[in-house]
């Protein structure tokens, strides 16, 4: 049985039924005991909960303390006006998980310990009281900002994992299957194949392309600029393709195991390029509805830039590299 | 499966959040529905009976869930979650009263059986009978099985999360049986399954 009733009222402006980020949100609380009881704090906390298919984080961005130790008469109505502002990121519902901007109560009874029992010491009945109430904050108005770097792009050799994975797979039927022997006579050539395979691609890559290398700049207005350039002049390039690329990554650790669930949720339209007489600049525009670049326990959220080199000689290279993209005059760089 | 029909109202319903997903530990009160009973287990752990309580059952079932509610009334003791690269010097410092530990399979079999020794009272979560160990250690241990699942006790842990994640949370609603029907057929009793699946359907 509880021993408040408490009200967190937030007063959207008119019109809207969200905040803008760095607007004032104004929150009003009220809060009525049920029977006379001493305080020792109250408090009154902004966060940003992530929530998905995981278990529940939060982001603590101000906390408001509203009573120190108190003495509260029952059904005596108390109240307090509070402002708080978002400076960190509007709500977002994504693949795995949301950001949930909202407003905690929370009030922390006084306790007087009574028990000698060992064990008994240990059984708390009454815990804090605690009440939130969930905020929508515009997830369209943010003003992205992408890190000004100069890189390296990366070969992309993520399939290498899938072709060892299958290989290590099929030996292994193979070879504790009846046949150890003549299993080798198929796995040993297999192996060569594949090592052969993994080699050309490197080294084909490394010959045709070369080095792929990239200027990131911001040209405001939520564009930013991707000049790409290439070791070689492009020569043995037909075609260039660059965008990017937005993923969550979440770690489900609740229970007696864990799951790792990753997808890409956007990908911009890609700009293509087949004269290679001019510089190669992209303009993309930064997506404001996802969310910036984020890491902060099992939730993970990474922006990428592809580039897809198509050669003369019908064959494909991927290469990407991560970067950081937050919100302008606002909270650096979101890595937790 | 057509899941959009599984909750139906006459009034538009506003959520707050996903109600499939994860839960903070301090909603787990107002969603769980207690596989046992919660008083007699209490009961047990204030007793001061050396004692074992092992919550047994697969992934999915509700152990860890079970073990952060029956956790919460006892918030001085510690609560182990562990995962599978625990620090393990963390066991050097645990009191001997009473701990809650998920997941025991990772610490080291050696290490269990010091531990359940050394210890009053655990109650821990595992895949698979850890009741040898309890014998060697000279512990008496009770066993509580995660198994099984019934329409009723589905449609009552969807409507009590849906009802927690309601903006307005006196909000009519009801459960389609057919879907918790096929929900049943589809993932038998592993709970996060069916949670996991309805997760992605409503995020969409």
């Amino acid at each position: 049985m509880e021993k408040f009733t408490a009200k967190i009222q937030v007063e959207y402006p008119s019109g809207n039924g969200y905040f803008s980020m760095g607007e004032d949100i104004p929150v009003k609380v009220t809060i009525t005991p049920l029977e006379d009881v001493v305080v020792e704090e109250v408090d009154l906390r902004f966060i940003i909960e992530t929530r998905g298919k995981l278990g529940v984080d939060e982001i603590e961005l101000k906390v408001e303390h509203l009573l120190d130790f108190s003495s509260l008469e029952a059904n005596k109505t108390y109240t307090f006006e509070k402002t708080f502002v978002n400076t960190f990121h509007p709500s977002y519902q994504g693949k795995h998980f949301s950001f949930l901007p909202s407003i905690e109560l929370r009030i922390k009874e006084h306790k007087t310990e009574t028990s000698s029992n060992v064990f008994k010491r240990w059984f708390v009945k009454d815990k804090d009281f605690t009440s939130r109430s969930y905020v929508n904050c515009n997830q369209e108005e943010k003003n992205l900002l992408i890190n000004n770097e100069d890189f390296e792009l990366e070969l992309n050799n993520s399939w290498l994992k899938y072709v060892v994975g299958i290989f290590l797979f099929c030996s292994a039927v193979l070879f504790f299957g009846k046949h150890e022997i003549k299993a080798l006579r198929i796995i040993i050539p297999a192996l060569g194949s594949i090592l052969l395979i993994i080699g050309a691609y490197f080294l084909l890559a490394k010959q045709l392309v070369g080095k792929i290398d990239l200027q990131v700049r911001n040209i405001g207005e939520g564009l930013f600029e991707a000049k790409v350039s290439n070791s070689k002049k492009w020569f043995n390039v037909n075609e260039l393709e660059v965008f990017y690329q937005i993923s969550e990554k979440v770690i489900d650790r609740r229970g007696t195991s864990s799951t790792t669930y990753e997808d890409i949720v956007y990908r911009s339209e890609p700009q293509t390029f087949d004269n290679f007489f001019q510089p190669v600049k992209a303009t993309l525009k930064l997506n404001p509805q996802y969310p910036i670049t984020f890491k902060k326990g099992d939730v993970e959220v990474y922006w990428e830039i592809v580039a897809i080199v198509k050669t003369r000689y019908a064959l494909s290279f991927r290469f990407y590299k991560s970067v950081s993209v937050g919100i302008k005059d606002n909270t650096p760089m979101q890595v937790l | 499966m057509d899941v959009s029909k599984l909750i139906f109202s006459h009034q538009k319903l506003k959520f707050n959040y996903n109600p499939f997903g994860g839960l903070r530990q301090e909603e787990i009160k107002d969603t769980i529905i207690p596989h046992f009973d919660l008083e007699e287990v209490r009961t047990m752990i204030t007793s001061k009976e050396l004692l074992l309580i092992q919550f047994l059952g697969k992934k999915g079932r509700g152990k860890t869930t079970h073990l952060i509610h029956l956790h919460q009334f006892f918030p001085s003791a510690p609560l182990l979650l562990l995962d599978r690269n625990p620090d393990l010097s963390i066991l050097d410092d645990l009191p001997n009263d009473l701990l809650f530990i998920d997941s025991i399979h990772h610490i080291p079999l050696i290490r269990r059986i010091k531990l359940f020794k050394k210890t009053n009272t655990i109650i821990f979560s595992t895949h698979v009978s850890r009741s040898l160990e309890a014998r060697i250690a000279a512990k008496k241990i009770m066993m509580i099985h995660f198994k099984g699942i019934t329409p009723e006790r589905l449609t009552k842990i969807l409507r009590q999360r849906i009802q927690k994640s309601l903006k307005v949370s006196n909000s009519l609603f009801d459960i389609d049986q057919e879907i918790v029907q096929q929900l049943i057929k589809r993932f038998g009793d592993d709970y996060r399954g069916i949670l996991n699946y309805l997760f992605d359907e409503f995020q969409t």
